[in-house]
């Protein structure tokens, strides 16, 4: 389908007309956190570089959610299976990098085990992608080949140029949905020129880069290097902020809380390879040493992920960088392994 | 002074005084800084000083094997007296290296300030009581109170008392203590029912990163309660209920170790003010105890210790 | 269920120190001495086992007030324990005002082991003061 357009101040509309059908999410600040919440009466779009504090991916992989729940009583022991609500959703504005974030973790929980609840979850959402039109200084989404203005994970791209939104469909998905819309007119030749040459500047502009060649071997080779670990570790303190607002972190717990009558329930969470207690549970974590936790971070994205799936697990989006306490960055630790001569 | 620094800090190292070097340097993003622990003389010379150093460095000292020089500002010193206190540390393996602060820019007041993006502004100076921000063709001069940290508008201890060497003469930021107090005094006006209500919405937004704990320097537990399982205290569920309680229990351990250096709400992914709780129950200490955090290293530490005189009253 | 006519008894937790305080509930106990039966005690140490975190957790786990009794000053079997404790109690009762929970639910009290009538008045005053402040509801995920 051909490139369609809707003039920016038209949006607000647009976005409203879906909500008749669907549970709209958008970006939205509140109290010092950008988030995805549902469609009030009208959308602001949100000023400047800006994407959300979490990344999309904890709209499908929830922090927390119940799986079943079970109650002990006289009559006996009962087990009720809890699968998400089937609600049909939009989510717009999602950045790029985000989406592809979405399609690398889709290849984890459709593997040997399908994840119902995460896909269910993806099956249900449509998601409308929104170009960046700039970005900051921890954005490094061009080293891991992703563009700032389009992302093969989307329905829908959204693209700013003067004034007008350009909307790409890139999904059956996301030609349904753009039917369902009255119609929109056709985007000219030149104002998809025009895209292309938005896409090239702000690639040009983001200097932020991590050295990717021969990557996989890099890692290997530099796996037991200890005093490189333990000195590229050294600041970190350990929190759950780079793994749980990662976009392509998937880790979780499975923990039963049961209540005094008997009545509980079994709930997956978040959990992170940072801390200490990471697999703690079925038997040890064998990651004893904050620097092993901190190289498993990052082995795990660029080698083990890799290996199994054959993508680096990582887009750039920035986030571990941006709100890490002590600035540690990952794209230095990266560029320092490519180093022939580093001896740790 | 950032000359100074480095002077002392090779002078340690040739002197083989210290084994690491604890200090700031540039961060990788603009503006920031970012801690600096090195082994490496060369490495250590990257230290600077600017109004950016937000860091308590206090919190790596536990970790580190052999003799550390560390830099400090006022708040931290009052850190690592606290740590030395709980001889969690020991002065004999510390040079401390102090530095008179005269309050650090938060970034954040200054992004809202001139609305520009923190990677756009292209200086921020601090020139006494002013503050002057350039931003592509935009400049503006801000009051230094204006831009400064809450924590810093009540400093107790701009300058480290507790210190080897001394990098600069006496500092000390404005202070405006309306300001920095302004969310506990809005809460002090509510309802508890309010006050509760407003904890409870704040901690939805918690992810229990545990970042706060971690950057803290009070949290000095080598095993917290959160990790513990039998019992369990804490659910690893991120339900409201358990980050509520998370913190309430971490409000009340660092309780007369907490110096208010607000590194736990700079911390915070969520924007919590964390700091609030934090303050407000150092306030409570000076006022039921005459206590305050890290001022002396010979005092025992508050939980430790005892008067005769403690208030008694509200005991039945 | 039948227990719907009768008046909303509270649950209250009480941790009572097992040289003094414990004592003194037996003292009641035997003799005779009538008081609130709603507090549940757990027997501790001394009274600077209790943790604050014991309380805050035993009213998110659904109790409707905490008791927390030991030693008079001085009478401690440890020398200095319940000093120790009172310090921690003392900034306990501020964490709840911080926090926005109401601090009647939670009581501190020095009861010796002879001061048996002491005991039930306690015991008594807290069931009193927490069943007019209702259930508590701090936890709950419906309000």
């Amino acid at each position: 389908m051909k490139e369609k357009k809707i003039s920016e101040d038209k949006l607000p509309e647009l976005l409203k007309t879906l909500k008749d059908k669907f549970l709209v999410l958008v970006p939205e600040e509140n109290d010092g956190v950008i988030e995805f919440k549902a469609l009030g009466d009208t959308y602001a779009p949100l000023p400047g570089f800006s994407n959300s504090t979490r990344p999309v991916r904890t709209l499908f992989h929830l922090t927390y959610e119940p799986m079943f729940q079970f109650a002990n009583s006289e009559e006996g022991f009962s087990l009720e299976e809890i699968q998400p609500e089937e609600v049909k959703r939009v989510i717009f504005g999602v950045r790029p990098c985000d989406a592809n974030a979405l399609g690398i973790i889709d290849n984890l929980f459709k593997d040997t085990y399908e994840d119902s609840y995460y896909l269910k979850r993806r099956e249900n959402t449509y998601i409308i992608g929104l170009g960046c039109d700039t970005h900051d200084d921890a954005c490094f989404c061009t080293s891991l080949d992703v563009s700032p203005v389009f992302s093969q994970n989307v329905d829908l791209m959204f693209n700013l140029i003067d004034g007008t939104f350009i909307i790409k469909s890139n999904t059956e998905k996301g030609e349904e949905l753009l039917l369902s819309l009255s119609d929109l007119a056709e985007a000219k030749d030149e104002e998809l020129q025009k895209l292309n040459e938005k896409e090239e500047k702000i690639k040009e502009s983001i200097s932020r880069n991590v050295n990717l060649e021969n990557i996989d071997s890099r890692m290997r080779a530099n796996f037991e290097n200890s005093s490189f670990w333990q000195k590229v570790s050294g600041k970190c303190i350990g929190c759950g902020i780079c793994t749980y607002n990662c976009p392509t972190c998937h880790c979780f717990d499975i923990i039963d809380e049961e209540s005094k009558e008997g009545k509980g329930a079994r709930f997956r969470c978040y959990d992170s390879c940072a801390f200490p207690l990471f697999t703690k549970m079925p038997m040890e974590n064998p990651r004893h040493y904050k620097w092993e936790r901190v190289r498993q971070k990052v082995h795990h994205k660029f080698e083990y992920f890799p290996l199994n799936f054959g993508v680096i697990a990582c887009v750039g989006c920035g986030r571990c960088i941006r709100q890490c306490p002590v600035n540690w960055d990952i794209t230095e630790v990266i560029n320092e392994i490519s180093k022939p001569d580093n001896k740790g | 002074m950032e000359e100074k620094l480095k002077k002392e800090v090779a002078a340690l190292f040739d002197e083989k005084k210290i084994d690491y070097f604890v200090g700031y340097a540039k961060g990788s993003l603009m503006h920031k800084t970012t801690p600096l622990i090195t082994k490496d003389k060369e490495e250590a010379l990257k230290t600077v000083i600017n109004p950016f150093i937000y860091n308590n460095l206090a919190c790596y000292l536990r970790e580190l094997p052999g003799r550390v020089g560390v830099v400090v500002k006022g708040c931290d010193s009052r850190s690592v007296v606290s740590l030395l206190q709980d001889n969690q540390i020991f002065r004999e393996n510390l040079t401390i290296i102090g530095i008179p602060c005269s309050g650090l820019i938060d970034l954040e007041k200054v992004v809202s300030g001139i609305q520009v993006e923190r990677h756009e502004i292209t200086s921020i100076e601090r020139q006494g009581d002013k503050v002057a921000v350039k931003a592509g063709g935009k400049e503006k001069t801000f009051e230094a109170e204006d831009l400064l940290f809450d924590k810093c508008l009540n400093c107790v201890l701009p300058v480290p008392k507790e210190a080897d060497i001394m990098i600069g003469d006496k500092d000390s930021p404005p202070v405006n203590k309306e300001k920095s107090y302004h969310i506990i005094k809005k809460l002090k006006e509510e309802e508890s029912a309010e006050r509760w209500n407003f904890w409870k919405d704040q901690f939805k937004k918690c992810i229990r990163c545990y970042a706060c704990r971690n950057v803290c320097p009070a949290c000095s537990c080598t095993r917290c309660f959160v990790e513990v399982n039998r019992p369990q205290w804490v659910s690893p569920v991120q339900k409201w209920q358990d980050n509520l309680v998370f913190q309430m229990i971490r409000t009340i351990h660092v309780a007369g170790r907490c110096v208010d250096c607000g590194e736990c709400e700079r911390a915070c992914p969520a924007s919590i003010p964390l700091r609030s709780l934090q303050r407000e129950m150092g306030d409570n200490v000076k006022e039921l105890f005459g206590f305050e955090s890290g001022m002396d290293k010979d005092e025992k530490p508050l939980i430790a210790s005892y008067k005769d005189t403690d208030p008694n009253e509200f005991m039945r | 269920m039948e227990t719907t006519k009768k008046e909303w008894q509270p649950k209250i937790v009480g941790f009572l120190c097992l040289w003094c305080s414990y004592s003194g509930a037996d003292l009641a106990g035997s003799g005779r001495i009538k008081y609130a039966p709603n507090v549940r005690i757990i027997k501790v140490p001394c009274s600077s086992r209790v943790d604050p975190m014991f309380v805050i957790k035993a009213l998110q786990n659904g109790a409707d007030g905490v008791l927390v009794s030991g030693c008079h000053p001085g009478d401690c079997h440890y020398q200095s324990g319940n000093y120790n404790a009172r310090r921690k109690f003392a900034l306990t009762e501020k964490l709840l005002e911080i926090f926005g929970i109401d601090k009647r639910r939670v009581m501190f009290a020095w009861v010796a082991g002879s001061e048996g009538p002491k005991l039930a008045q306690v015991m008594d005053e807290i069931s009193r003061t927490v069943k007019e402040l209702g259930p508590n509801q701090l936890f709950s995920d419906k309000n």
